[in-house]
């Protein structure tokens, strides 16, 4: 399966399963790890990957994916590149609220190599929320952390009454004004 | 003793770090253990050179014996100096014995009969180099001890290592005496430079681990991915590509440590290739751009790029071949095919 | 269809755990729930395979945003439809079930409720903590205030006295000063005048002069010094009226040297008449 869905497979009980899709592994680590510092009551499955398509041999092995954060490096114009070609092989439904960019390395705007105009217009175009951090603050990325998982449960359907979708449009408002 | 030569063994001793100077003046042998004795190290580094050049004036020390000490300096510490690899070819297959009086004999005749002030010094070392120092003069002049060449040479083989002087201008009489006091017929520069002499010395020998390691993939793979992913929540989905991405990186850059170069420089002769339909650019004159990539240890950096995820691995083969074509200066032209073969940006 | 999963999805996840887990008695209860929770497995299993049906679609390169917005305007209809069609979901009427989900929620109030008092113990502690330090800040600043009221009001008495005192003497002493200086310039000028500018009859040549007009002198001439004296009393003392009228009495020569090295003005109108030039202005 080149394409990755939402709702290829059913749910399994009390569990939810997040993609994290960037060149900075080392980073992607660190992101998970403080994930799954947090607290929370449900199983969770974290998938690191540099790109997409995912490899197909381990499609069998892998749940259904709730959420997609595609991280992008503002120090690393690869990164970006990486993403957008990465976009090309996601289901159309995920971007109904299932998918977000994650822009790393806010704290050194100096070392800026990509144009945070094409960030905001991936943002813009995909129809889905940009988060700006610094992951390499601790306090910050432990912020990002819970944020993501709160993300997570929305969209795998663990909080009653909101929808991925309508928690999106939510999001959306609050940034465009 | 002259007063240049004492302001030379002063200098020569302010370079020095301070708790070498003790050893590097022992390996000189030019000072008595028992004047070395009278000499307080606890002293500022000025107050040290001073007492120094007291002992030698009692020694009464020439240039040469000052020399000396600035090969020894300079050769535990060759990195200050940046060093350019020549290759030397004859055209007979004829042998000949080395002999080291000889090749001195021939070198110091040469350079003096065109210059008359120079002052040639040469050094033994163990690893079988011999470590030539030239200060510059003319026929009218005293020779320049600030300015001085360094060549290290290796009798067994064709290589040269020259540190040049910055009087451009005595490369070539420097270049011609070896080639006439070597018995070579010519020489020529292998566009390899870098201030890690001992790592021109692993490429130019072919001592540095590559290729071979390949063949033992298996133990170094567990090694490698071992340590990762000890929660089982963390799920890598590109492992085998990450695995293929060291193998290839393996085959390429090789187990052990890399070469110290400091840069590669690629000038680019090519024409601007465009679309035939769009017009533009349509000048039959070559696109010329230099690409110049540093870092205090290039080959390294190069190596880490794929594993971080920052470039596509295999590199190009334009970057990757550095150490196997001994050069890290490059000129890439139009079609004669030095280099096939597109340029992936890291 | 894929709107309508979480919705599902979410009212299963929230069956409690402790009802299904139960192992007393209540056999009923439990088969009554577990009936329900396979039914809308059941009810997923069912959305799940129209959901395969559907093919995967990617977004096209060139309009992405529009067709991706077209996307989001039929979910968010279906996603509203779906909640005006759907009625609040009505809890077994079992009573087993009943009292287990009040005692779980109960449970969870009693929680929240201890840990709210908890904190609102907590946080009178501190309050009656910060009260204290407080109380004694404010003791001490009280303090402070009344002492430092004593010693104005000592300082009040002395300094009002001392300082008039002082500085009428100062006043006192600077004018001393000032009249001493005063004096001193009006004597070095006097001084200067009488040597270098003195009476024309002491000289020769200006009993020649007198020779010449006429034998007996008019009047007596004034010294230079007086008729400066004259120039500077009258221009002080009568700032509006600064004139004065040229008398037989003044040398002509010094006339001729104030007003040529401009010391006194002619009045524009009447040439007799002169005044000082006002340099204190």
């Amino acid at each position: 399966m080149a394409v990755v869905r939402p709702f290829d497979k059913l749910p399994a009980l009390n569990s939810a399963a997040v993609l994290l899709v960037g060149s900075d592994e080392s980073l992607q680590q660190k992101l998970a790890e403080a994930i799954l510092k947090e607290k929370k009551n449900f199983k969770i499955s974290i998938h690191l990957a540099t790109s997409l398509p995912l490899p197909s041999e381990r499609d069998h092995l892998r749940p259904r994916i709730d959420l997609i954060a595609f991280m992008i490096d503002i120090k690393s114009k690869y990164s970006l590149k990486n993403v957008e070609a990465s976009l090309a092989h996601v289901d159309a439904s995920f971007f109904l609220g299932k998918v977000c960019f994650l822009v790393t390395g806010v704290g050194r705007v100096n070392y800026c190599s990509v144009e945070m105009n094409a960030i905001w217009k991936l943002g813009e175009v995909y129809c889905s929320p940009v988060l700006y951090c610094e992951l390499e603050l601790e306090g910050i990325r432990v912020a990002t952390a819970q944020r993501l998982l709160r993300m997570l449960q929305i969209c795998a359907g663990h909080i009653p009454g909101v929808s991925a979708l309508s928690f999106g449009l939510l999001m959306r408002n609050s940034a465009d004004e | 003793m002259d007063e240049t030569v004492a302001e030379y063994i002063r200098r020569t001793v302010l370079k020095i770090p301070r708790d070498e100077i003790k050893s590097m003046l022992q390996t000189w042998g030019f000072l008595s253990e028992t004047q070395l004795q009278t000499l307080n190290f606890h002293q500022t580094k000025d107050n040290i050179s001073q007492d120094v050049v007291q002992l030698c004036e009692d020694n009464s020390a020439d240039i040469k014996q000052a020399a000396v000490l600035d090969i020894i300096y300079n050769h535990i510490y060759p990195n200050k100096r940046i060093w350019s690899v020549y290759q030397m070819n004859k055209t007979g297959e004829e042998t000949d014995f080395f002999d080291l009086t000889d090749f001195k004999k021939k070198f110091k005749r040469r350079l003096q009969s065109a210059l008359k002030n120079v002052t040639i010094n040469f050094r033994e070392y163990e690893d079988n180099a011999i470590w030539i120092r030239i200060a510059w003069g003319t026929p009218y002049k005293k020779p320049n001890q600030y300015k001085t060449s360094y060549v290290v040479y290796h009798s067994q083989t064709p290589y040269v290592f020259i540190s040049a002087s910055v009087l451009r201008s005595t490369l070539p009489l420097l270049c011609q005496a070896l080639v006439v006091a070597s018995n070579y017929h010519d020489i020529r520069e292998m566009e390899l430079r870098s201030h890690c002499l001992n790592s021109l010395k692993d490429i130019a020998f072919k001592r540095y681990s590559q290729t071979f390691q390949t063949y033992y993939p298996r133990p170094l793979q567990e090694r490698n991915v071992a340590p990762e992913n000890v929660d089982l929540r963390i799920i890598q989905e590109n492992r085998s590509e990450k695995e293929r991405i060291q193998r290839v990186n393996r085959e390429v850059f090789g187990d052990g440590p890399q070469p110290k170069l400091e840069f590669a420089q690629y000038k680019l002769e090519t024409m601007f290739k465009s679309n035939p339909k769009m017009d533009v650019l349509d000048i039959k004159e070559p696109f010329r751009c230099l690409v110049k990539f540093s870092s205090p240890h290039l080959l390294e950096s190069l190596k880490s790029l794929a594993p971080a995820g920052l470039a596509d691995a295999p590199l190009s083969p334009l970057l990757t071949c550095i150490p196997q074509k001994a050069r890290n200066y490059f000129k890439i032209r139009e079609r004669k095919g030095f280099f096939p073969g597109s340029f992936v940006s890291p | 269809m894929a709107e309508k999963l979480p919705e599902q999805m979410s009212d299963y996840q929230h069956v409690p755990p402790e009802i299904v887990n139960e192992s007393v008695g209540h056999a009923d209860a439990k088969e009554e729930l577990l009936d329900e929770c396979e039914s809308i497995w059941r009810q997923m299993e069912e959305c799940q395979s129209k959901l395969t049906l559907l093919g995967t679609e990617t977004l096209p390169e060139s309009d992405a945003k529009l067709s991706l917005l077209m996307m989001r305007v039929k979910a968010l209809t279906a996603e509203y439809n779906q909640w005006q069609k759907r009625s609040p979901e009505i809890i077994s009427t079992n009573p087993d079930v009943l009292v287990a989900l009040g005692k779980e929620e109960l449970q969870k109030v009693k929680n929240g409720l201890e840990m709210v008092l908890s904190t609102v113990q907590s946080k009178n502690k501190k309050l009656r903590e910060d009260l204290k330090r407080e109380q004694q800040w404010h003791e001490e600043q009280q303090q402070i205030v009344d002492v430092l009221n004593g010693i104005e009001e000592e300082m009040k008495n002395q300094v009002v006295q001392f300082s008039e005192k002082r500085a009428f003497q100062e006043l006192k002493n600077k004018m001393l000063k000032l009249r001493t200086y005063k004096e001193e310039l009006l004597n070095a000028l006097g001084e200067f005048l009488e040597e270098h500018f003195p009476l024309p009859e002491e000289d020769g040549s200006a009993k020649k002069k007198k020779k010449n007009s006429s034998e007996e002198p008019a009047v007596e001439l004034v010294t230079l010094h007086e008729i400066l004296e004259i120039l500077i009393n009258k221009l002080m003392s009568t700032p509006h009226e600064p004139y004065l009228t040229i008398s037989d009495s003044f040398w002509p020569p010094y006339i001729e040297l104030l007003l040529r090295y401009g010391i006194a003005l002619r009045h524009p109108e009447d040439p007799n008449r002169i005044r000082l030039e006002a340099f204190h202005q």
